[in-house]
């Protein structure tokens, strides 16, 4: 009997995580993400959404932090006139000191390599094993759409 | 009989205010509204981008209705193929449906006619078959109309059925194909540059090419372009027209500068263009009118003054007359060049702005101008054009927020073109990455 009721407990417990962790899931609030979403944004119409192109040029999906931010600083310092080369130039600025101002490149190489943060403390970010925070933050935000059932909300 | 221990006790403890808290979840799952609707007008780039990235960062949030007047998109970016034959029309139609099937926009056919409502107020669409719809902020990417001018087009008047501008892809386009192609050895053909700013600047240059070479091929270089231009020199790729129309092209093109239109004349057998330079007669004229944005944003009282194309602010491309209602795409006068390529860009800046003044509305912060995200913004424009049968040329431009302006400002080193060499077959493969690229980015 004993043993019952913890079961009951343990499943009433499970179940009511579900029913809220589901809710939360699915209606939560419209949020404001990092400008390096748009920003990657803008990179979309010749690399594909969230960088995963089979239409046009190469796929940045995928790529690390690292391996965006040297190759747009390597094209920014090319002296070539590729195309490419003069896009890199448009987010990335010298002062006349030569000193690189990078913020928009590390905005869109963090967005690229999966670790761009909402700006809000939204709870859906806060540290979890769940699948849900990767939605916001990983590379397949292009992909995704929830299957909506209604899932509108005026929580606030 | 049972034992509640402390631990279970308290599990059993925050389960209870769990189950306080399910009830106004569930509550607002069933209330079935949206956090804002948005109603899209226009289904070119734009438009097309802009309901695209709403329903796609909204999460399913908001509610967007795109109008057009076409049941589909006929697309601008490539369509000087279609006059040497390299394509067909249906190789640049693009559907909506994906836009539906994928994302969730609602997609109506109509004319929108008026938009009624107050800042802060519902707001009425209204279509021209009656029909209403109900929305809280208005996107307009309305593309362009084209001005006055005697003998071709006064008021709702026109004679485009014979003086064609194929300037709006479609029937156009294709009607000057015909009349191209129904060219005989020795006619000629002329064409009219808009007045700056207009959409896409390459290409009323690229068209010159694209001609010239089709009269090279087929007539053996027996035939003449002449290239009618309001402004005082090739306003962009000026190296690469140039070196075109005097090189490979030079016994067929002739390159009239300060060369206003002021009226046409249609006879039996010729088109005449009268100009600041004098008249010029065609077997076929192609006259691309100088633009002012699209009809509705003058209804709407959008263009002061004797403004051809709508003021906004370019942090989200808002209205500076009227708020809650936004231009995107070639009818805003953002000072950047008019293209698909850029009209895409400028609808993801405007679904960010739409998001963030969406998901703020609760709070007096200004989410829109918060310094952190105008540093960022960023909009481009690249793209290729066709030279000769298989070579194109390309030019780039990376556009830059600037605060004190309140505007977006063209970084000086992102902008440049193809010069070693000028164009290339290489360009004319990428040139097609690029477009389905960015047809697909924008579309589907």
């Amino acid at each position: 009997m004993k043993y019952l009721i913890t079961r009951l407990q343990t499943i009433l417990l499970t179940g009511l995580f579900l029913i809220i962790y589901h809710s939360i899931g699915t209606a939560r609030a419209i949020e404001i993400i990092d400008p390096g979403r748009v920003l990657a944004a803008q990179c979309a119409q010749c690399h594909g959404m969230e960088g995963n192109n089979d239409e046009g040029f190469e796929g940045l999906d995928g790529e690390s932090f690292n391996e965006i931010y040297d190759e747009l600083l390597e094209m920014f310092n090319s002296s070539k006139n590729d195309l490419m080369d003069h896009q890199a130039k448009g987010y990335i600025t010298k002062d006349a000191e030569g000193n690189v101002d990078d913020a928009v490149l590390i905005a869109l190489a963090e967005y690229f390599s999966g670790q761009a943060k909402t700006e809000d403390d939204d709870p859906a970010e806060e540290p979890s094993d769940s699948g849900d925070s990767e939605d916001a933050k990983d590379g397949d935000l292009g992909d995704e759409k929830d299957e909506e059932e209604d899932e509108d909300d005026d929580d606030d | 009989m049972t034992q509640i221990n402390r631990r279970n006790f308290i599990k059993l403890t925050s389960a209870s205010a769990a189950l306080v808290a399910v009830p106004s979840i569930l509550k607002a799952e069933q209330s079935n509204a949206y956090e804002a609707r948005v109603v899209v007008v226009g289904g070119g780039f734009a438009g097309a981008t802009l309901a695209k990235y709403l329903c796609l960062w909204g999460d399913g949030k908001i509610q967007v209705t795109m109008v057009d007047k076409n049941p589909d998109h006929v697309s601008c970016v490539l369509s000087n193929l279609i006059l040497n034959d390299r394509l067909q029309l249906d190789d640049i139609t693009l559907p909506y449906t994906p836009l539906q099937d994928n994302y969730g926009v609602t997609v109506r056919q109509g004319l929108v006619t008026g938009v009624t409502g107050d800042e802060g107020e519902a707001k009425t669409v209204h279509l021209d078959n009656n029909d209403t719809i109900i929305c809280d902020y208005v996107v307009l990417a309305p593309g362009i109309e084209f001005i006055d001018i005697p003998g071709l087009k006064e008021g709702n008047t026109n004679n485009f059925d014979i003086i064609p501008h194929a300037w709006i892809a479609g029937s156009q386009t294709e009607l000057l194909r015909d009349q191209l192609h129904s060219m005989q050895p020795g006619d000629t053909f002329v064409m009219t540059v808009p007045q700056s700013p207009y959409r896409c600047p390459p290409g009323p240059y690229e068209r010159a090419c694209v001609v010239a070479d089709y009269i090279a091929r087929i007539h053996n270089g027996d035939g003449h372009v002449v290239v009618l231009d309001p402004h005082s020199e090739i306003t962009i790729e000026k190296e690469t027209f140039e070196q075109a129309f005097n090189g490979i092209y030079k016994d067929i093109v002739t390159y009239v500068p300060n060369a206003t239109l002021t009226s046409v004349e249609i006879n039996p057998d010729e088109k005449i263009a009268k100009t600041t330079a004098g008249d010029y007669a065609g077997k076929v004229l192609n006259v691309i009118p100088t633009h002012k944005a699209g009809k509705i944003a003058e209804d709407l009282g959008l263009l002061p003054g004797n403004a051809r194309f709508a003021p906004v602010d370019s942090a989200s491309y808002e209205s500076t007359i009227r708020s809650e209602i936004f231009i995107i795409g070639d009818a805003n006068d953002s000072g950047q060049p008019k293209s698909g390529h850029m009209a895409n860009a400028q609808a993801k800046v405007t679904a960010d702005a739409l998001i963030r003044i969406i998901a703020g509305k609760a709070s007096s912060e200004d989410f829109v101008h918060d310094p952190k995200r105008l540093e960022k913004i960023r909009t481009n424009s690249a793209c290729y054009s066709p030279i000769t049968y298989d070579e194109a040329s390309w030019l780039n431009a990376v556009f830059a927020y600037e605060t004190a302006t309140n505007s977006m400002k063209l970084v000086q080193d992102s902008f440049a073109s193809s010069n070693s060499p000028h164009w290339s077959n290489e360009n004319f493969q990428d040139m097609f990455e690029w477009a389905n690229s960015l047809f697909s980015n924008s579309f589907s």
